[in-house]
């Protein structure tokens, strides 16, 4: 423990002093706001809101309602009444930004209409308000031609709201969940992205051949536990500096009260699976990485390993829809999964039961026990062997030794 | 006198191999013993073997009197064949880690890193990075890293390969140093020449079996004491009827005789046939080299 703890300031010490982690720790955040705001600043460039132009020929005597409605929709929308419909629509033949209706008396007998639209996209229009716009002028129409008084019409085409009403209030604040959760998914990201780094020291050291000497001062063990807890505190350095711009940040600019929500007890516990995310992964990475010689030459199977934090994020969509479904309870009890699938259940819902919490925590126990022994044995072997990468078959086999 | 190292029956399997068969030899207390060999023949395995970065399937090894698995880290200062440091890092910073690993204290440690740049010439280097250095600096600091804690006993692999003639005068005057002030050494190396010059017994091993052991004195007695060269074509010519030799060599236009133990070579040289040709002829020593190129031809015969 003693010299796991010696390896680990090393691994630290290292690390805060070079320049590229240095700037990787404050470039990430950055990045990340870059990624987060540049589809909106891009998009604001590129606003879309092109003027578009509908001619109307209207043979019902709806037109005035109609440019009323339509002109609602958007500032960016023309409204104009035509005769006579085939000669314009040669003319818009090839101009995505027009578009012609013809209303009718089939039109209005079918309940049918056609938008002819130039070009050969979809118009810059609602076409789904439009629709509903049509439909409710026909009706308003059909309902007067029959004798219906304009009271009753309005009485009778007045929407319906419909109103949801839980018979259970939720009174918890959902910033009491989501802000914990939140939380502990940025460690959860941050320090398993730093374990990833434990990968490359593996492969560092051996290309640097140093593994010898080190093997012989300190056991295999040490060495691997070293990595896999200096790097845990590095993710957690990385991590601090991040909420120290994002706090500050959701604070004042969003005006989310972050501090209000952070401390809750629940915050323990969705840490608890964020650092057995981080163990779990990390040894998995500081083993792989000792089996490598060459990163160039490691092919896809690496890649694969890589992806393997990432892998609940397939299933994030039915996770928050139904924190407590089936898929949700699965994923729940996959142990690569378990860490970051159990930290959004959590935040989604105030009703995970009790038994699955011990249950997730006690099977990510036995999967970091596991995962590190067999790591251990890979890593001992894998560090020593010079000028080649292990074959899979080679690991299997220092797995069963 | 109790041996600092003992090492009884070491075998060992790497898969169905059998790369180590009942190899046993002692390092005493302030003695350089050589550990020599072709490539293959297992030296690495047993260096890795007995410090404890992997571990024989049978055999023990006793330091200082107690069975243990290894030599403990404290005691142990390694050289390994494979040369490397962290080449990003401070020459200072790495010495001091690797002490810090020893558990040796960083004053004492930072004073003897001092002592041995100053005394290797790399005064001034202690903020340079290794991957600043020249190759022979890099691997003097890797010589300092494996001493710096004042090991009781220290592992040398080729500690010569890669150096230039001066420093490697420097290298193993400070191996007899080491080995003056107690510390006992076991030394890797295909450089004969310098394992006869420093060792003061040698562990000679070829395809994982101890072929020879003992003091110089008593491998060189085993074998032979002198040698004759003839240069000349002479492959037609009989000489198995002479007497005092013990094992001719022949190739392309030498004849190497090979002399019993205390022959003369001139009674050697009375009884050749007149019509030998001769156009030169040496008479040597035999030396370590002889008896190591012989020991890595014979063994090929025994292969399994």
């Amino acid at each position: 423990m003693k010299n796991s703890w010696k390896v680990a300031k090393w691994e630290i010490r290292r690390n805060l002093k070079n320049k590229t982690f240095l700037v990787s720790i404050f470039l990430t955040p950055v990045l990340f706001l870059l990624f987060a705001f540049l589809p909106n600043v891009i998009s604001s460039f590129d606003s879309g809101e092109e003027a578009y132009t509908l001619h109307v020929q209207d043979e019902i005597g709806i037109f005035p309602q109609l440019e009323d409605s339509v002109t609602q929709m958007g500032e960016h929308i023309a409204v104009q009444q035509i005769d006579d419909s085939p000669s314009i629509l040669e003319e818009i033949k090839e101009d995505k930004t027009q578009g012609v209706l013809v209303l009718d008396q089939q039109a209005l007998s079918e309940h049918r209409v056609t938008l002819y639209q130039g070009g050969e996209e979809s118009p810059n229009i609602d076409l789904q308000h439009l629709q509903a716009v049509i439909n409710h002028l026909f009706q308003q129409h059909t309902l007067t031609e029959l004798g219906v008084s304009a009271e009753d019409v309005a009485m009778v085409q007045r929407e319906v709201m419909l109103e949801q009403q839980n018979l259970v209030e939720d009174t918890a604040d959902p910033m009491a969940r989501i802000i914990p959760g939140a939380f502990a998914g940025i460690i959860l990201f941050g320090v398993v992205m730093s374990g990833m780094t434990t990968f490359t020291s593996s492969t560092q050291e051996k290309k640097d051949k140093i593994s010898e000497i080190l093997l012989s001062s300190v056991s295999s063990t040490d060495l691997m536990q070293g990595k896999i807890w200096g790097y845990f505190i590095l993710g957690i350095v990385q991590v601090f500096v991040w909420l120290a711009f994002g706090i500050p940040t959701a604070q004042i600019y969003f005006d989310i009260p972050v501090t209000d929500y952070l401390f809750e007890p629940k915050l323990l516990l969705l840490l608890v699976y964020a650092i057995g995310g981080y163990l779990l992964f990390s040894s998995i990475f500081v083993a792989i990485g000792a089996t490598l010689d060459d990163m160039n030459t490691a092919g896809n199977f690496v890649g694969f390993i890589f992806m393997l934090p990432f892998l609940p994020l397939v299933f994030i969509g039915s996770i928050i829809g139904n924190p407590n479904g089936i898929i949700a309870q699965i994923v729940s009890y996959i142990p690569i999964t378990t860490p970051s699938v159990m930290v959004m259940r959590l935040t989604f819902s105030n009703d995970i039961p009790i038994l699955e919490i011990i249950l997730t925590l006690a099977l990510l126990v036995v999967s970091i026990w596991a995962a590190m022994k067999l790591a251990g044995k890979v890593y001992r072997t894998g560090m020593l062997i010079y000028g080649k990468n292990a074959t899979p078959q080679e690991i299997i086999k220092w797995l069963r030794e | 006198m109790e041996p600092h190292l003992q090492a009884t029956k070491l075998n060992k399997y790497f898969k169905d191999q059998h790369v180590l068969k009942d190899v046993s030899f002692e390092v005493h207390r302030g003695e350089i013993l050589g550990i020599v060999g072709p490539n293959g023949a297992g030296k690495s395995t047993t260096i890795r073997s007995i410090l404890g970065i992997f571990y024989p399937d049978s055999g023990t090894i006793t330091f200082e009197g107690k069975v243990s698995r290894h030599i403990p880290q404290h005691k142990l200062g390694y050289l390994p064949e494979e040369r490397g440091l962290y080449r990003n890092e401070r020459v200072m910073d790495i010495l001091l880690y690797l002490a810090d690993l020893k558990n040796y204290p960083q004053d004492k440690a930072k004073a003897r890193a001092e002592y041995y740049l100053q005394k290797f010439g790399l005064e001034g280097k202690e903020k340079s990075k290794i991957e600043e250095l020249s190759k022979g600096m890099a691997q003097k600091v890797q010589f300092i890293s494996s001493v710096i804690h004042e090991p009781s006993f220290i592992v040398l692999d080729e500690p010569f390969s890669g150096l230039d003639p001066v420093s490697q005068d420097v290298f193993k005057q400070e191996i007899r140093n080491l080995r003056n002030s107690g510390a006992s050494i076991l030394l890797s190396s295909h450089q004969m020449n310098f394992v006869e010059e420093i060792c003061d017994r040698l562990f000679l091993m070829n395809k994982g079996r101890r072929l020879l052991y003992g003091t110089m004195e008593e491998i060189k007695a085993s074998y032979s004491d002198f040698k004759c060269t003839i240069k000349g074509d002479n492959h037609h010519l009989n000489l198995d009827h002479i007497d005092g030799v013990k094992h001719i060599e022949r190739k392309e236009r030498d004849t190497v005789l090979l002399l019993e133990k205390d022959v003369q070579p001139i009674d050697v040289l009375r009884q050749l046939p007149e019509e030998t040709h001769i156009t030169e002829l040496h008479v040597d020593r035999i030396s370590l080299h002889d008896i190591f190129v012989s020991i890595a031809q014979g063994g090929a015969s025994d292969e399994e």
